[in-house]
């Protein structure tokens, strides 16, 4: 199975050889910028190079309690945790999570997930590809010795024929609770059995009530999800898990829609958080954010692009998602701000996002002290001339750092400012 | 010697799979010389990717569309290079082997998607329909077919 993937990978790189000599090739600056990013991906995709984090797809972070920074990522069939103790000036040696490798769907939109509990046990989810294309299974594994070992990986979905359960989300509770939510097309597998009509996917949800030993049976939460944006979780405070994804409303409407837990298997009403009203059918690949403060406002980030509203946007809401504050726009449309994230620290709420100007992609963020009323100028971070992932935010005691993956490059950490 | 003779079997096999469906890849440089070749012509552009669901109604309808008649169609898959054989075949099975296919070089490129238009966020499918003056007319999500006859 490996060796066909290896062989395919190789033919694709003649097939691509032979393609790029076949045009006609000139040497305008922007060609020769592209040639330096890609010559930076090749690196990583030569056929002996080593996993590494540089190298990786869809690497996620989270900071334990002594302030180290634990990382999950994929590289070839292999899920791998590493860690920093020095805020990601350097990396421990990779440990593998899934000894026996199987296709990894790992990329932006769909990162390897990975958290922490108390005691320092950790988990980590990812999806696994199957035969038939969109197809996936939501995988899981923890270590209960550091990260020196990991757990035979198990399959969290309980509807287990050939079809889509990807792009899930995980969070846990200062009781240790573990929730996994996913996008998940067994309802529509189902309609299209009987000849039904059925528009999008599914989301659902699982949780484990003993550090992930097991999972208990699948929980529906919603009918129509959009199919291909990334799902986001916060813990409330009364430590149920808020979700947060991208819904088709009406015919095709693609605005987002907020869950809460009312119990570990009590799906609450489910609300509509956005009203931009793009219609589109189609895929944004372009999920959304969440974060829930400790006084219990849940911020909320997102993309849309209707023509008379686009953009990113920011709103909270201090009512579980019943009602929500005026709506923000975040970032330069015309740079193309992308991929928002959330965090709220204290009293402090943070946006992070990515803008392009042609040339350069670079990390933005600005924040806020009192809940949204006033921001900070938007402050650049950091360039890439690499392909790159989204940002993440990532918070140890009261500063917050936001984190990036520029394929090929050192995965850096940037302490944000109070 | 072995190794040579893999090496030799895998370019015979290449050529063969790149000969049934002819797929370019695409660099910075290629969308200007896209908007030249095509110069004083109408055309529909098309973006699309394997992991895009909708994408598969759109070539199905520009597939059955090329068979009522001939357009200038140009498609562009943003997937990267490493794809090559999945799009070549998806292409085909949508009877688009005989469009202007094209193939990013690398997947999803930033870079790449700004030549062709700054301001598109990513969405797929993203159609452009051109006038024989180049003005263009952008589409996100699937086109319809009122929406392609009535660039024709």
């Amino acid at each position: 199975m490996i060796k066909q993937k290896t062989l395919s990978r190789t033919l694709g790189f003649l097939i691509s050889s032979l393609v790029l000599f076949a045009p006609f090739i000139t040497h305008s600056a922007e060609h020769k910028h592209n040639k330096s990013s890609a010559a930076i991906s090749a690196a990583c995709n030569k056929a002996d190079s080593l996993a590494s984090l540089k190298c990786s797809r869809g690497p996620s972070a989270v900071f334990d309690t002594n302030g180290r920074l634990w990382l999950a990522w994929a590289f070839g069939g292999h899920v791998y945790v590493n860690f920093s103790d020095d805020k990601g000036n350097s990396y421990s040696p990779p440990v593998i999570v899934n000894k026996t490798p199987e296709p990894i769907a790992a990329k932006a939109e769909s990162p390897v997930k990975i958290a922490l509990d108390e005691e320092g046990n950790i988990f980590v989810s990812w999806t696994m590809k199957l035969a038939k294309r969109f197809s996936g299974h939501i995988r899981f594994s923890r270590s209960t010795d550091n990260g020196v070992n990991f757990s035979s990986p198990i399959t969290v979905n309980d509807h287990l024929e050939i079809t889509s359960h990807r792009f899930q989300s995980m969070a846990l509770n200062d009781r240790g609770e573990i929730f996994i939510a996913w996008l998940d097309k067994r309802d529509l597998l189902a309609a299209k059995k009987t000849g039904n009509p059925y528009t999008g996917a599914a989301v659902y949800y699982t949780y484990s009530d003993n550090q992930g030993k097991s999972f208990q049976p699948n929980i529906k939460i919603a009918d129509s999800s959009c199919e291909c944006c990334r799902t986001a979780m916060a813990i409330d405070k009364d430590g149920m898990p808020v979700i947060l994804w991208r819904h088709i409303f009406d015919k095709n409407t693609r605005d987002h829609a907020l869950v809460k837990l009312t119990d570990k298997s009590l799906v609450g009403k489910v609300r509509r958080a956005s009203f931009d009203n793009w219609q589109v059918d189609g895929c944004p690949h372009h999920g959304p954010d969440i974060s829930v403060g400790d006084d219990g406002i849940y911020h909320l980030t997102w993309f849309n692009n209707a023509p008379e509203r686009h953009g990113l946007f920011y709103a909270n809401s201090d009512d579980q998602g019943k009602t929500f504050s005026h709506l923000i726009s975040v970032g330069n449309y015309n740079a193309r701000a992308s991929h928002p994230q959330v965090l709220s620290s204290a009293n402090h709420v943070y946006l992070l996002w990515k803008e392009f100007d042609g040339k350069q992609s670079q990390l933005i963020s600005m924040h806020t002290i009192d809940n949204g009323k006033h921001w900070s100028a938007p402050k650049a971070l950091i360039q890439s001339n690499s392909a790159n992932e989204h940002p993440l935010l990532l918070q140890y005691n009261s500063q917050v750092y936001a984190a990036w993956h520029r394929r090929g490059e050192d995965y850096r950490l940037i302490a944000l400012d109070n | 010697m072995k190794y040579l003779l893999a090496i030799y079997l895998l370019f015979t096999v290449s050529h063969n799979v790149a000969a049934d469906t002819a797929i370019k890849l695409f660099h910075a440089d290629h969308f200007q010389q896209i908007l030249a070749q095509y110069s004083k012509q109408a055309f529909v552009l098309v973006l699309w990717s394997l992991d895009c669901p909708p994408c598969y109604k759109e070539l199905a309808l520009l597939g059955r569309e090329r068979k009522q008649h001939s357009y200038n169609l140009v498609l562009i898959s943003t997937d990267g290079a490493e794809s090559i054989d999945e799009v070549a075949a998806v292409l085909k099975n949508n009877g688009l082997q005989g469009a202007d296919n094209w193939l990013f070089s690398e997947l999803g490129s930033a870079p790449l998607r700004y030549q062709i238009d700054p301001l598109w966020y990513g969405e797929l499918p993203r159609s452009y329909l051109y006038t024989s003056d180049h003005q263009r007319t952008a589409i996100s999500g699937v086109l319809t077919s009122t929406q392609l006859s009535s660039y024709k």
